[in-house]
């Protein structure tokens, strides 16, 4: 982004309308799949597909655990943030460990970098992102500090 | 050395071009036929001879696909068949196995693998991302490369101990060889205090610089090397798959290596590794030089840790007791690693190393020559660890 263009030009197909779309569960409430023969949970959704873990083909629908635990982090306020994203730095972006054992990348936002710890308690909470392709603003989850 | 009645192939030629981060006035049709040409001219031969070809590339700097054609029709080399494969930095070891196995079966004796990174042509950085990863929930949810590598380094460093000089150390070393390496492209020489400083330019001092570059490695039958006279360097590859979300590095219940792994290792190298040492006839002790792919410095000590030259957790330790240095126990990036030869993506990450591994054992590596080199590895990852190569180059009698 700069003065001539203060929004992201969507060019990708990982902008495009229909993506986000087919992924809006992912995205506003971590809705992953299940595998009906074996139990294993996977995010992201693997509905169409196959469990890695026992070649069942029967997924269901699985919410994943909205709240967890902080594995690693990054303060990301160098290199190359991707387009759009500079303006916004420093982002903290995340791996986390749900409450059900899975594992996300996430970035944690209503935050300072100082407050940022491993194994700091966390929740889903729905967030802005950026503008897909026809122009409409994409929401997607982030996470916040579970403060007591 | 190699294994018994296991097919054989040998490295004939390499070449790679010249220190760059623009070559503007070139295009990447020419840029590719000046480094094939220059390898085909090392051993005498002519574009003629070359039966099949493959080049590597991606589209973070070209933005046409299926370009297999266009490169058989730059290097002079139409009807022959010619491949292209997209892939992101380890692309040159897909290409390398696809014209390995060709060559191995007796279909075609001569064969060609092209690389090209050519990010002045079209360095779209948002192209970066969706090379490879998954998309929709990295990518899309503003998630980079960049963001596994830093993740993926904290996971190594907190699991063993490590710190910013562990990682000061790699790099140290890598410049060391770099300064004596004119194909390096940052030949420069900071201070510890320089490499241990945890700002924005000590980060960018450890980790890897981008390059221009076109490579190409020459694979030939056993008879073809016999008749050319060259020095027969023997050349085993192959590579293996982990999941391409980062989330999925955790605990993958997919396959019994990955069940337990984290991102502080590389199990998915380790299967690779085990395969090629097989076919090689060799094991990781073996190994007298190495080159592996360290877009962070913590990324190649979990390679050599992939490739069991170092135990689990000890390759901080292995690199700031000298193990990697010209007289330790593995020498390794010779070339600069991507700190000082430069990161290149699927034009040479992992052809690079092949070339830096032939030189080494010819006995043409100047000031950086490590003495009776007769094993060499390398390992380049794609994709973010999410596609892993190893390869082993070693060289052979008749017969042997």
């Amino acid at each position: 982004m700069n003065d001539q263009f203060p929004e992201i030009l969507p060019r990708l197909e990982s902008y495009g309308t229909m993506r986000t779309w087919r992924e809006r569960m992912g995205r506003y409430r971590l809705v992953g799949s299940r595998c009906k023969t074996c139990g294993e949970k996977w995010f992201p959704r693997r509905d169409g597909l196959n469990c890695p873990h026992c070649s069942g083909v029967d997924m269901e629908v699985y919410e994943c655990s909205h709240t967890g635990v902080i594995e690693q982090f990054q303060i990301e306020n160098m290199g190359y943030p991707v387009m759009s994203y500079g303006d916004w730095s420093p982002r903290i972006v995340a791996t986390i460990l749900l409450d059900d054992g899975i594992t996300i990348l996430s970035e944690i936002v209503d935050a300072i970098p100082d407050e940022i710890t491993r194994g700091a308690r966390v929740k889903m909470v729905l967030r802005k992102q950026k503008r897909e392709e026809t122009g409409g603003w994409m929401y997607g989850f982030m996470f916040t500090l579970v403060r007591e | 050395m190699a294994q018994p009645g296991f097919p054989k192939v040998y490295l004939a030629s390499a070449s790679v071009s010249t220190p760059s981060r623009s070559v503007l006035g070139t295009s990447w049709r020419q840029y590719i036929s000046q480094v094939g040409l220059d390898a085909l001219n090392k051993i005498g031969l002519n574009i003629k001879d070359v039966e099949i070809g493959a080049i590597s590339y991606n589209e973070r700097n070209i933005t046409e696909g299926a370009v297999g054609c266009v490169a058989a029709d730059a290097m002079g080399m139409i009807p022959q068949p010619f491949i292209s494969i997209s892939q992101a930095c380890c692309g040159g070891g897909l290409c390398t196995d696809t014209i390995w196995n060709y060559i191995a079966t007796g279909r075609y004796r001569i064969g060609m693998v092209l690389g090209i990174n050519k990010p002045d042509n079209y360095d779209f950085r948002d192209a970066m991302g969706p090379i490879g990863n998954y998309a929709d929930y990295d990518y899309m949810l503003g998630f980079s490369h960049e963001n596994y590598g830093y993740l993926r380094s904290e996971s190594y460093k907190t699991r063993f101990g490590y710190d910013e000089k562990a990682g000061a150390a790699w790099a140290k070393q890598c410049y060391w060889y770099g300064r004596r390496n004119p194909l390096a492209l940052r030949q420069i020489d900071p201070s510890d205090e320089e490499l241990e400083a945890e700002d924005t330019a000590g980060y960018r001092l450890r980790t890897a610089t981008g390059r221009n570059l076109a490579s190409c490695l020459i694979l030939v039958s056993e008879q073809v090397a016999i008749d050319l006279k060259i020095p027969l360097l023997q050349l085993n590859v192959a590579f293996r798959t982990r999941p391409p979300y980062l989330g999925n590095h955790y605990n993958y219940s997919g396959h019994p290596a990955l069940a337990h792994a984290n991102p502080s290792e590389q199990p998915t190298l380790a299967l690779a590794a085990a395969e090629v040492y097989r076919n090689a006839g060799i094991t990781a002790a073996n190994v007298d030089v190495a080159q592996v792919h360290d877009l962070s410095p913590f990324e190649g000590m979990e390679a050599l840790e992939g490739l069991g030259i170092v135990p689990l957790g000890q390759a901080g330790r292995f690199v700031m007791e000298g193990g990697t240095a010209i007289d330790g126990r593995c020498p390794t990036n010779t070339d600069g690693g991507a700190p000082s030869f430069a990161h290149s993506s699927a034009g040479g990450d992992f052809s690079s190393k092949i070339f830096e591994n032939y030189l080494q054992l010819l006995g043409q590596a100047g000031e950086r020559q490590v003495k009776n080199v007769r094993v060499t590895a390398a390992q380049a990852y794609g994709s973010h660890h999410s596609m892993e190569v190893a390869a082993v180059l070693q060289r052979v009698e008749v017969g042997r």
